[in-house]
């Protein structure tokens, strides 16, 4: 793949051009990376593609090797891994809570002790996600109470 | 590093639920030992002390009774339970253990009012206590974590 940088003062608006021959899954994956750096994600339903902002997620999960991302009202599908949106998610806010589940930390409306020394998060919505063991201590941390 | 549970935490638990009975019984053996002794196993030496049998039964109940509460309040056999859910199907179990105790070890008359009626009493008492002090600890620390989380949520905004 080639990659060509060209700087010009002139320009007023960052700009990423893609060319390709055709819409492989590398180019595809690479653009939906790009669109997280933009605060967006590409996310399919049904046979549709929605362009959805971040900022609308309230979680991700990853089930049987399939991502989902649930905004409060709705469920998509995405083609990234978690693993490829963790790093960019995590510095727009998100927090990992378990190896399948990523959240989006103001979409969590309580935190609370569970059983074996897990969290309960209560989203915005109602619905509650629990935050394993392993993450557990790792968030605690980030919220500065260990 | 996650620390995990072993058996060694298993057997603290047993221990410390062992050794709060049998404290218990030595103060209701000074108070009642030599009244109870002709109805109860548990007083048959009176005020005197408590039977080595009556011991090891004891220490056979604190056994049952940890592994009720490493099954009610881990998720190796039930998941997805509520934390009120567990407390009570713990309490149910061990009320239902205790008789089962009673009736074999002959720990009192089955048929007899009086001594249920004190063992429920007892029984409360430190449900009670132990209920209350999880909760309030409980309540203190979430406090805790929605207090950082809010602080978090803020920073982030």
């Amino acid at each position: 793949m080639k990659i060509v940088i060209n700087i010009d003062e002139n320009i007023s608006e960052t700009e990423i051009q893609v060319s390709c021959k055709q819409l492989t899954e590398e180019v595809e994956n690479m653009i939906a990376t790009l669109r997280i750096m933009n605060e967006q994600m590409l996310v399919q339903k049904e046979q549709d593609t929605y362009l959805l902002d971040v900022s609308r997620i309230s979680y991700i999960e990853s089930l049987e090797r399939k991502s989902f991302v649930y905004t409060e009202d709705d469920v998509y599908e995405s083609k990234l891994k978690l693993y490829e949106m963790e790093e960019k998610l995590c510095r727009l806010g998100f927090l990992r809570i378990s190896k399948s589940t990523l959240v989006n930390l103001k979409f969590i409306k309580s935190i609370r002790n569970d059983v074996e020394r897990r969290l309960r998060l209560t989203l915005s919505n109602g619905e509650q996600v629990l935050v394993s063991r392993q993450y557990a201590d790792e968030i605690k941390k980030r919220l500065g109470v260990r | 590093m996650l620390k995990k549970n072993t058996i060694f935490d298993f057997l603290v638990s047993v221990m410390v639920i062992y050794g709060i009975t049998v404290i218990s019984i030595c103060v209701f053996t000074y108070i009642f030992g030599d009244e109870a002794q002709e109805i109860s196993s548990i007083y048959s030496l009176g005020q005197s002390g408590i039977a080595l049998k009556t011991l090891v039964q004891f220490l056979l109940m604190s056994f049952l009774v940890g592994a009720l509460r490493w099954m009610c309040f881990t998720d190796v056999l039930i998941k997805n339970f509520s934390i009120a859910g567990r407390t009570i199907t713990m309490f149910t179990s061990v009320i239902a253990l205790v008789g089962i105790f009673a009736g074999v070890f002959r720990w009192f008359p089955v048929d007899m009012a009086l001594p249920w009626i004190m063992f429920f009493i007892c029984f409360f008492i430190y449900a009670t206590v132990g209920v209350v002090l999880s909760v309030w600890k409980e309540k203190k620390e979430n406090k805790i974590l929605q207090d950082a989380l809010e602080r978090l949520k803020e920073e982030n905004e």
